[in-house]
């Protein structure tokens, strides 16, 4: 056994990858039930889209790209499914060149199965540059600020803009993101105006955005896959996201044993140079 | 297995950066390139057809009044280009100064609008377990952050030592998260190969 260990210390890193996805391959393949806990901050941005009235359109702020895809793609699908399922009119939004292209393929998906149509229940205001100028033009008028959406049609001539001219009109705002542009949000909306805010980050951020849950500037926040796939479930609509918990949880696990494991292997083989 | 042309690509695509992990190779650095190459001509085609045409070409060459003032953002925004130029180069100070100034004043909004609410609601009162940790935390990582004095008093010095300790866990937790991060995008990437491409799942 000690020689084993000591053995590992040297062992080459490809063979821990192949490990790692042999693990994950077969947790796809054969699907098994871990339990989900349902985190508050997922419940309180589910309640949040609840709550929003159906006479106000809701912001999906699509802000990633191909990079996030794993994590911000299963979050904005879940958001934007439970807004079509509760008949709420919703705008993609995106200061990323990429965000209003991968967005609009999710909702195009959804509005099939929710038999909703383009500029009646969603629509893409597409790629808007400009950061918190834009996102302070925005607050004051929408149609100046917006102009056309992504296929070149005035926005006023939009059936589900008609009456939608600034933040007022807007019951919530959820931002997916894998980078800081949330901040642009919180400082030029949510603290100017008061406007519900949710964000769907990658795991990576999540730490850094609780101050801003504890503060009350986010309503709800999605960590991550985790944070996805717990959304999944409050919609009782199990997706990929909910599928790959699984195989991150034994991913997680194989790396908790590789690093208990090094750690052992590493004070036997400094107790045997002693 | 998929029959369409774009998913093929994709998964090849994925082998090939994912072949990095095996060893440097040039399928790999082949693939980089291709990628660089798309990425920045598509920022360039966007950039004209989603920023310069509707932001600037478009309101310039309307014929509206006072529209073909536009030319004069051009002009400016070709200032930058002066940087170029060693006996120039204070031409593009001039718009770089309206930026910095600009950046400025937005940047001082933010900082208020963005921290005097987490300020505010850092002043809990003493009533549950989390409100009293949250507090402790809270002090003991600002006594570590007091640099302007030696600490030699051993309360101020032990609470400086705790706050370090809370500071390593936060960064335990941004680690494992990064690795969860990570771990995300794997898992994303082998249940496309797996569903899109082989067609083994639903």
């Amino acid at each position: 056994m000690r020689d084993l260990l000591l053995r590992l210390q040297n062992i080459d890193r490809r063979w821990l990858y192949v490990t790692l996805a042999i693990v994950v391959t077969l947790c796809l393949l054969f699907p098994f039930n871990l339990p989900l806990y349902i985190s508050p901050q997922v419940k309180s941005l589910y309640d949040a889209v609840e709550r929003v009235p159906k006479d106000k359109i809701v912001i999906v702020a699509s802000e990633w790209d191909a990079g996030t895809r794993g994590e911000n793609l299963p979050q904005t699908r879940a958001i934007m499914e439970h807004l079509m399922r509760r008949g709420i009119k919703f705008a993609i939004l995106s200061q990323y060149q990429q965000g209003p292209r991968l967005a609009e393929a999710i909702a195009e998906e959804l509005a099939r199965k929710y038999n909703k149509k383009y500029g009646i229940d969603w629509c893409n205001w597409g790629y808007k540059i400009g950061g918190g100028m834009m996102l302070q033009a925005l607050s004051r008028n929408i149609p100046k600020t917006i102009e056309k959406d992504i296929w070149g049609t005035p926005v006023e001539k939009i059936p589900m803009m008609a009456g939608v001219k600034d933040i007022r009109d807007v019951g919530l705002i959820v931002v997916m993101s894998g980078s800081a542009v949330i901040d642009g949000y919180i400082a030029f909306i949510r603290s100017v105006y008061g406007t519900p805010l949710g964000f769907g980050c990658t795991a990576v951020m999540a730490p850094e955005q609780y101050p801003f849950l504890d503060s009350g500037q986010l309503v709800g926040l999605l960590a991550g896959l985790m944070g996805a796939a717990q959304y999944e479930k409050l919609l009782s609509s199990p997706g990929r996201a909910m599928r790959a918990m699984n195989a991150q949880s034994m991913a997680h696990l194989l790396i908790i044993v590789l690093i208990i494991l090094g750690n052992i292997g590493y004070a036997m083989s400094r107790g045997s140079k002693r | 297995m998929s029959d369409d042309v774009t998913i093929w690509m994709a998964a090849i695509s994925t082998f090939a950066i994912y072949s990095l992990l095996y060893r440097e190779n040039r399928f790999f650095r082949l693939f980089e390139h291709i990628f660089v190459g798309l990425s920045v001509g598509f920022i360039f085609v966007t950039t004209w057809t989603d920023m310069l045409i509707p932001k600037w070409w478009e309101p310039m060459t309307s014929g509206k009044g006072w529209s073909w003032c536009w030319i004069f953002a051009a002009v400016i925004g070709t200032l930058w280009y002066f940087q170029y130029s060693r006996r120039h180069i204070w031409l593009s100070r001039v718009v770089m100064g309206l930026m910095m100034g600009a950046g400025a004043g937005m940047g001082l909004k933010a900082v208020f609008t963005t921290y005097m609410p987490q300020i505010q609601a850092s002043f809990k009162p003493l009533n549950s377990f989390s409100n009293v940790v949250f507090v402790i935390t809270l002090i003991c990582v600002m006594f570590y952050f007091f640099f302007s004095f030696e600490q030699r008093n051993p309360f101020i010095r032990g609470s400086s030592k705790l706050g370090r300790y809370f500071l390593m866990v936060s960064f335990g937790a941004i680690f494992g998260s990064t690795v969860m991060a990570r771990m995300s995008l794997f898992i994303e990437r082998l249940q496309f190969l797996l569903t899109d491409w082989i067609k083994i799942l639903d």
